[in-house]
Order: structure tokens, then C-alpha cells, then sequence
């Protein structure tokens, strides 16, 4: 009953209302009247809207990739952060080793230092007095701005040539001399500090394969080097002891 | 038909009714129809409207915050994000001349501790005093604090790294639990590589880095660093990457370069120990220097402390301690005699048995009976009333003159902190028996640097040059600013210090002064025993009586006398054992201070010794003295 009044009343109400699509758009229901609700696609606007949604679809996926590429180069920033941060600990942590190393070597080479090792595990002794001796071949020794005039020279080269001055003017000295069954006691700038067991006054390197090779003859040159003995270095010289 | 008509109205009626029902339900319909967008737009309408007033108000709010609260907030924007980190500004070493490293600073940790954090302080205790270096039980307690809300407590001031690394690793290991309230924080600390060696002269700086005395406290402003910062912006998960950093870079301080030798200052040290532990002295000083620069090659102190052992004190002896120097003036007056009478070694003096000067009477020890002697054996010998006797020939004046001449009475020069200038007193102030005492050293007072700067004047034949200690101070980019001393000043003409040196030489070849000879070199000096004041039981200040005295026991001399190199100055204080002269005490040191450096200055020696004992042609070799860790050792 309802439905039958809906039909009938239908077309006053459609009449009263506006249409939705101009007449001229409408289809044609039939030779002489067009159906309202029908119209004829517009192909050409189709596309357009094709066109557009890919165009929109395009830039959808262009900012997407866009927003990824933001993303990846952030992430990047953030690992090249984080290895430099890394870096840089390293740094530090390699500076402090440094540091410390380097006050180790300081406090190693301070003279309390030497000559407690010097005495307690070197076995090395202040000497009593010091024996100035000459060496061979000295006139070829050069002692610029150090060596008095009055300085006598040395006469005649001593007979043994196992001590060799090689170097000169140097104010530390590095003095190595092997001594009898100790197998030889190694004196750099220690020696020159402590002034224990082997000392030297401006010569620079003297070696000697034995005690006996170091003392020497020619005690009326001097060549201002000097050497304090070990006992067995005494005894295989012939000294006092 | 009534009936009827009723019913066909009643049902025309109900019809109508429906149909306007219907009506409105399909005008209803009609306009909800999807199509139609008034609706809608009338909603975006509304809600535009909302949005635009929201937006409204915020542009109004936004201009408001921007005109007026702008740059409140743009400060607490940066607080927030902004973080600094303070960059530290080292402060400068300190080196002796050959680049050894005296002081330096170094970045170690402090290690702090939150008590109310640590939940169980014994434990802790436990773990961590092996590395901190302390007693559990201190440490314990120091962990639970001083009362329930003490949040702090400093557990190291300074912690090695390998000892950072030790606590790391116990975090590593799962105790962290234990560790919980422990902190760790990078300071810098001051480190002094060779320990105690010329503490004295390097100084020492106080917890904040700053020089209490010594170079670290004189040249403080030039040593200390100026920090620099860092800024970043951080989020709590630590720094943005993009963000900006802003350096402010520190400034480090100026290197310090002083003319000291360690390894002579170390000989030195040694030296006054060894000697002030023999004699049972008070202390002892000694200043060796560069006669020809007026370079101080080593300033040495040592003390007996509290506990009776001879130590390197803090307190630069050389140069805050005044002293009578006693007959080590006599040089001085006899040099005004030689410069201004133009007397030599050879010129003969007639010596009384005593003389007597305003209240007191002056005698020689051993006595002697009034005879001529060479000026050269006056000052051999140290006899007293031979110098009175000189003294009084050149008068009063020329001698105050002198003294100040040599540079007693006056500033080094050195500028250290708490130098003592000593006493010479103006020539209108002397009185009593002043012409005598002075003369002789006695009633006027200097420091040992003070005198190691006047015999330079003799060693190098004739000129007076201001002592200094530091050589030059670097700036971090490595300039180098060398300190000017200025030029010396002539004191002396050539002969005069010639003949001093002759008179000085033979001192120690035949007088007083023999056991400060060094064997190979000629040694000029002269002794100096000085009766010291001090204060009695009655609170008085004198010199006390025979028997009953004290004395200071100096010995000043250069090496080798022909051209100097060395020159040092030895003082022992209240030296007790034994003999208390200078002969015995104070010239055995200067003999072996000198005996190593020279040595160590590459100074030939002039003379071979002990050649006579060796006909054999082979040089003699003192035998080394045997340790038991030596015969260990085989």
C-alpha cells in the first residue's frame, strides 16, 4: 500500500525538485524523454582524472621515497655521529695512554730513579776517586771550546788500539766497557749521572774488550777521560786496591 | 448512507494525513541524499570556522609570544637543548734546561661517591680500596658519610688511568650493584715526575692549580691555562648530529724553562743530605751557578724534619734564608783593599796578636804574635784581625761600599716569592764594634744566592751578574720569550779579580780550605764558620758563650780557578758531630758538587793525579767500594 503511494507521489516530487544533471546531458531514455538519472561519461574527462590520480600516485610515492630518503641520509648522520664519537673516545683514550706513557718515561728517568736501580739492581757503586785516563789516539779527538790550551797532548800512541774515541763534545756520555767476568757494565747517560763505576769527561764512546784494554800507558797525555773501575778491573791492571 | 459518508470522510481524512507523513519522509530522504553536499559543507563550514578561530588565536598568541616573550623563551629553548662541556686549560710545565720535565699536568680522574646511593659501604670498601690505594675501614666510613643526607664524599683526588680501567672492569664483571653511587670524573692534576727534587725552587700548586710557592706560585698567571667550553645541543639520548657546535678553545698556559741541571741539583740534594744526617745539622743550602752567565745550575736545600731525618723541604733555603755568612767576607774586604790600595797576594800585613774595635777585641785562633804576613795568607789562613786590619786601611766606607757592590743587602733579582734581600746595614748605622764584625762577616746578613752572585764577580774577572733561575718561558705556539737579565755590571777591574783568584786558590791548595780541593782541577773558595743567634732560655737573642754556641759553616769557591766554570756556595746550618767548621763540613760538599759538575760539563781536567805511584806507566784505578749487591751479583 505504502510502496504504491511512494510511486505515484515520485514523479510530483520530481518534478518539484532540481535536476541534478543538466537536460542536455541526460541520456535519452527513449525516442521522446530522457531518464533523469542517467547521464553519458565524458571520456576525455576520464582521463583527466586518470591522468590525475596518477599523478597524484606518482607524487604520493615521490614523497614517500622522499620521507625514506630524509630518513636514510638522517640515519647515516647518525652512524657518522656515532663513529666519530667513537673516534673521538679512541682519541682520548690513546691521549691518556699517551700521557701516561710519557710521565712514565719521566718519572723512569729521574735521577732518584737511576740511581736506586743503579745500586739495587745493577749492583753499580759510587767510586772513590776518579783516575783520569788518557786515550789512545787522542790528538785525533776534538774537544771544541772544552780543552785548555795547557792541556798536554798525548807524546806517543799507546800500544793498544782496542779503545777507540769515536765521537767528541758530546756532554753525555755513552761509555761501554766490558769488565772481566762481569761480561761488562753498560753506562749511558746514568753513568754520566750518578757518576757510578764509569764516567767520562768529554769523550764520547770508548769501547774496550777488557779492563786492561782501557787503562793505558801514556799517562803523561790526558784527554780528559776517565774511568773509575770495577775490583777486577783493578786487578787485571795491576792497580792499588 | 450516513454511516456511509462518516466512513468515506474518516478514510479521505486518514489518507491525507499519510500522504503528508509520507511526504516529509521523502522530502527527508531527498535531502539526505549522498549528492547533495549543503550538509557537508555546512559541517567543513563550521569546522573551518572553529579551525580559523583556533588559528586566530594562536597567531595572536604567537604574535604576542614573539613580541613580548620572544626572547624568554628563546633562552629557555637553548638552555634545554644546549649542553657545555668545559675544555680544560693546561697548565704549563715546568722543565729544567735541558728539557727535563720538572712539573707537568695530566688528565686523571677524581673519584666521588653519592652515600646515600651505596647500599652496602663495607662491601664497596672492600672492592675499591685496592685500587684507590686506602684502608677498607677508612674508606668504609667515609662511604657511609657524614650524616644520612651527605651526598658527597671525595673518595681520590687522583686516579690513575690503569685505575679507571680497574673500576671499568668491575662494572664489566657485575658490580655494578656495589659500584652504584661511585663516580668517576676527569680532572687534571699536577704531576712532578721526579717527586721531591728542587720541590724548593719548582713550587707546588694547591688542589684548584694554583702555585702556593716557587716558580708555580711566581709565575702562576703566566702557567695557568685559561678553559675554554664547548657548546652542542643534545637530547636526552645524547648529541644531535646536525646541530651546531660552538669552541670556545682553551688557552694553555706558558712553559717555564729553568736554567737548573736536575742531574746537578740532584747531586746537590744528595750531597746536603748525606752531609746533614753526618753532621747532625739543622739543614743545609747550596747554589751552584754559572759564573760566567750568572745561570743557577742548582739551588739545593734540605732540612731535618720532625722526625729528625734531613729532608728537601718546601722552603727555598738559598734564597729566603738570611744567614751571617761570617769569614767568607773577608774576600770581599780584601777585594776593596786590592781594587782601591792596590794591594796584591804579596803585600804584607802587619797582624797584632788581637785588636780591639768599639767594645769587643778581635782574636786569631791559632794566636800569633804581631807579624807581617802576605795578604794572600791573611785570607789562607781566615785570620780575623788581619782582616780588621785591611779593613781598617780601606776604611769603613769602601768596605759598606764593596759589600753592596758585590750585591749583598739588595734583591737578587730573582723575584722568587719570599726572597730575603739579607741585611747590610747603611755606614751611619754601624756602631760599636761594627767595623770589626763586618769586615770579618759577622753582624750583617745574606742568602746563599746572594753569595754564590758575589764570588761570581771574582770568578768572572770582575763583573757582577744578576742570578737567575728561569731561562725563558714558551707560549704554546712555541715562542720563546728569553728572560733578560740585563747586562752585568763592572765590580772589579781584571787585575784585581786575578789577584783575588790567586788569594782564593791559595786557600784552598794550603789553608783552610783544602778538603773543597777537586782532584785534576784548581779550586778557588774560602771558608766561612759564623757564630749563629739564637734564642736562649731567658728568651733573649745572642750568640751564647764558648761551649755553648752555634754556627753556620759555609764554603763559597768556583772551579777551575784559570776560567770558571762552576762556581758554588755550600752552607750548613747548626752542624753538631764532630767539627763544626767550615773546613770540615761545608768544603767536603762543595768538593764533591763540583767534582760532578765539572764532569759534567765536559771541564777537562788541568792535572793527572797519582801518576808518581805508577812506574809501571799504567794509570792508576781506584778501586770501587765493593756493596753486598754487587757481590750478590757476582
Amino acid at each position: 500500500m505504502t510502496a504504491a503511494l511512494l510511486d505515484r507521489a515520485e514523479p510530483a516530487i520530481n518534478r518539484s525538485a532540481t535536476p541534478a544533471i543538466a537536460p542536455s546531458n541526460r541520456p535519452s531514455a527513449g525516442p521522446g524523454r530522457q531518464p533523469s538519472h542517467l547521464r553519458v561519461l565524458d571520456q576525455s574527462a576520464a582521463r583527466r582524472r586518470a591522468r590525475l590520480r596518477a599523478a597524484l600516485g606518482f607524487l604520493f610515492f615521490a614523497v614517500l621515497a622522499g620521507f625514506f630518503g630524509v630518513a636514510f641520509v638522517h640515519a647515516q648522520l647518525v652512524a657518522g655521529q656515532q663513529h666519530l664519537d667513537d673516534v673521538r673516545t679512541q682519541i682520548r683514550d690513546l691521549e691518556a695512554d699517551r700521557a701516561e706513557l710519557i710521565q712514565s718515561v719521566e718519572q723512569a728517568s729521574a735521577p732518584h730513579v737511576i740511581v736506586n736501580r743503579a745500586k739495587t739492581e745493577l749492583g753499580m757503586v759510587s767510586p772513590e776517586t776518579p783516575v783520569y785516563l788518557a786515550a789512545v789516539d787522542a790528538p785525533e779527538v776534538v774537544f771544541p771550546n772544552v780543552v785548555s790550551d795547557e792541556l798536554p797532548l798525548v807524546d806517543e800512541p799507546a800500544p793498544n788500539p782496542s779503545v777507540n774515541v769515536v765521537a767528541s763534545a758530546e756532554e753525555l756520555v755513552n761509555v761501554q766497557v766490558s769488565l772481566g767476568q762481569r761480561g761488562g757494565i753498560s753506562g749511558r747517560a746514568e753513568s754520566d749521572i750518578t757518576g757510578l763505576q764509569v764516567a767520562a769527561g768529554q769523550a764520547s764512546e770508548v769501547s774496550a774488550n777488557s779492563a786492561s784494554d782501557t787503562l793505558l800507558p801514556s799517562i803523561s797525555s790526558l784527554a780528559g777521560l776517565q774511568v773509575d773501575a770495577a775490583p777486577e778491573q783493578v786487578s787485571a791492571a795491576g792497580g792499588q786496591g | 448512507m450516513s454511516g456511509g459518508s462518516s466512513r468515506r470522510r474518516v478514510a479521505a481524512t486518514g489518507g491525507r494525513e499519510a500522504r503528508k507523513r509520507a511526504t516529509r519522509r521523502l522530502r527527508f530522504r531527498q535531502t539526505s541524499k549522498p549528492n547533495d553536499p549543503r550538509p557537508r559543507l555546512l559541517v567543513v563550514l563550521v569546522l573551518f570556522l572553529v579551525v580559523g578561530a583556533g588559528f586566530v588565536a594562536l597567531l595572536v598568541d604567537l604574535q604576542a609570544t614573539q613580541s613580548e616573550r620572544s626572547e624568554d623563551l628563546r633562552l629557555r629553548g637553548e638552555a634545554q637543548r644546549t649542553k657545555t662541556r668545559e675544555l680544560a686549560g693546561s697548565r704549563g710545565d715546568v722543565f729544567d734546561r735541558d728539557g727535563f720535565v720538572l712539573a707537568t699536568s695530566t688528565t686523571t680522574h677524581q673519584v666521588l661517591a653519592d652515600p646515600t646511593m651505596v647500599e652496602d659501604p663495607e662491601a664497596t670498601a672492600r672492592l675499591l680500596a685496592p685500587i684507590l690505594n686506602v684502608d677498607v675501614g677508612e674508606l668504609a666510613t667515609t662511604l657511609r658519610g657524614e650524616s644520612e643526607t651527605d651526598r658527597w664524599a671525595l673518595l681520590t683526588r687522583s686516579l690513575s688511568a690503569s685505575g679507571v680501567d680497574r673500576i671499568n672492569s668491575l662494572r664489566q664483571e657485575g658490580h655494578d650493584d656495589l659500584l652504584t653511587g661511585i663516580f668517576l670524573e676527569a680532572t687534571e692534576s699536577r704531576v712532578y715526575p721526579a717527586e721531591a727534587l728542587a720541590t724548593p725552587v719548582v713550587g707546588r700548586v694547591d688542589p684548584d692549580d694554583q702555585g702556593i710557592f716557587g716558580i708555580e706560585a711566581q709565575y702562576n698567571e703566566a702557567m695557568s691555562g685559561v678553559p675554554g667550553q664547548m657548546e652542542f645541543e643534545a637530547s636526552r639520548f645524547g648529541s644531535i648530529s646536525v646541530a651546531d657546535w660552538k669552541i670556545d678553545p682553551a688557552v694553555e698556559g706558558f712553559d717555564v724553562r729553568l736554567t737548573l741541571n736536575h742531574r746537578l741539583q740532584f747531586v746537590a740534594e744528595e750531597a746536603l743530605k748525606a752531609q746533614c744526617e753526618s753532621t747532625g745539622a739543622a739543614g743545609a743550602t747550596a747554589v751552584a751557578s754559572d759564573p760566567r752567565t750568572g745561570e743557577i745550575l742548582a739551588m739545593a736545600g734540605v732540612a731535618r724534619n720532625d722526625e729528625g731525618i734531613c729532608v728537601v723541604p718546601r722552603h727555598n733555603a738559598a734564597l729566603v734564608w738570611a744567614f751571617e755568612p761570617g769569614s767568607v767576607i773577608k774576600t770581599i774586604t780584601l777585594a776593596a783593599a786590592v781594587e782601591e790600595l792596590g794591594w796584591s797576594a804579596e803585600t804584607m800585613v802587619d797582624v797584632p796578636p788581637r785588636v780591639v774595635v768599639g767594645d769587643k777585641a778581635f782574636v786569631d785562633h791559632p794566636p800569633h804574635p804581631t807579624a807581617p804576613y802576605p795578604l794572600g795568607q791573611v785570607l789562607a789562613n781566615s785570620m780575623n784581625v788581619g782582616t780588621i786590619e785591611v779593613a781598617k786601611a780601606v776604611g769603613p766606607a769602601q768596605v759598606h761600599t764593596y759589600l753592596e757592590r758585590f750585591g749583598l743587602g739588595g734583591p737578587t733579582g730573582i723575584g722568587f716569592k719570599g726572597e730575603t734581600s739579607g741585611s747590610v746595614r747603611p755606614l751611619d748605622d754601624w756602631w760599636g764594634s761594627d767595623a770589626g764584625s763586618i769586615p770579618i762577616g759577622q753582624g750583617i746578613t745574606v742568602n746563599a744566592t746572594q753569595l754564590a752572585a758575589a764570588y761570581n764577580v771574582i770568578a768572572s774577572g770582575g763583573f757582577y751578574r744578576s742570578p737567575y733561575l728561569v731561562q725563558s718561558l714558551e707560549a704554546p705556539d712555541g715562542t720563546v720569550h728569553a728572560v733578560d737579565t740585563g747586562p752585568g755590571r763592572p765590580v772589579l777591574s781584571r787585575r784585581a779579580a786575578d789577584e783575588l783568584t790567586d788569594m782564593l786558590t791559595q786557600v784552598v791548595d794550603y789553608g783552610t780550605g783544602r778538603p773543597a780541593a777537586i782532584d785534576g782541577y784548581k779550586v778557588a773558595g774560602k771558608t766561612g764558620t759564623a757564630w749563629k743567634v739564637f734564642e736562649d732560655e731567658d728568651g733573649g737573642f745572642n750568640y751564647g758563650s764558648n761551649g755553648d754556641r752555634r754556627y753556620v759553616s759555609t764554603f763559597a769557591g768556583f772551579a777551575p780557578a784559570d776560567d770558571p766554570r762552576i762556581s758554588i756556595v755550600v752552607v750548613i746550618d747548626e752542624p753538631t758531630l764532630g767539627s763544626t767548621t767550615a773546613s770540615a763540613v761545608a768544603a767536603p760538599v762543595f768538593s764533591e758538587i763540583g767534582e760532578y759538575a765539572l764532569r759534567s760539563l765536559g771541564v777537562n781536567p788541568a792535572t793527572v793525579v797519582g801518576l808518581d805511584q805508577h812506574p809501571d806507566g799504567l794509570v792508576r784505578a781506584e778501586p770501587a767500594r765493593v756493596s753486598e749487591a754487587e757481590t750478590a751479583l757476582g
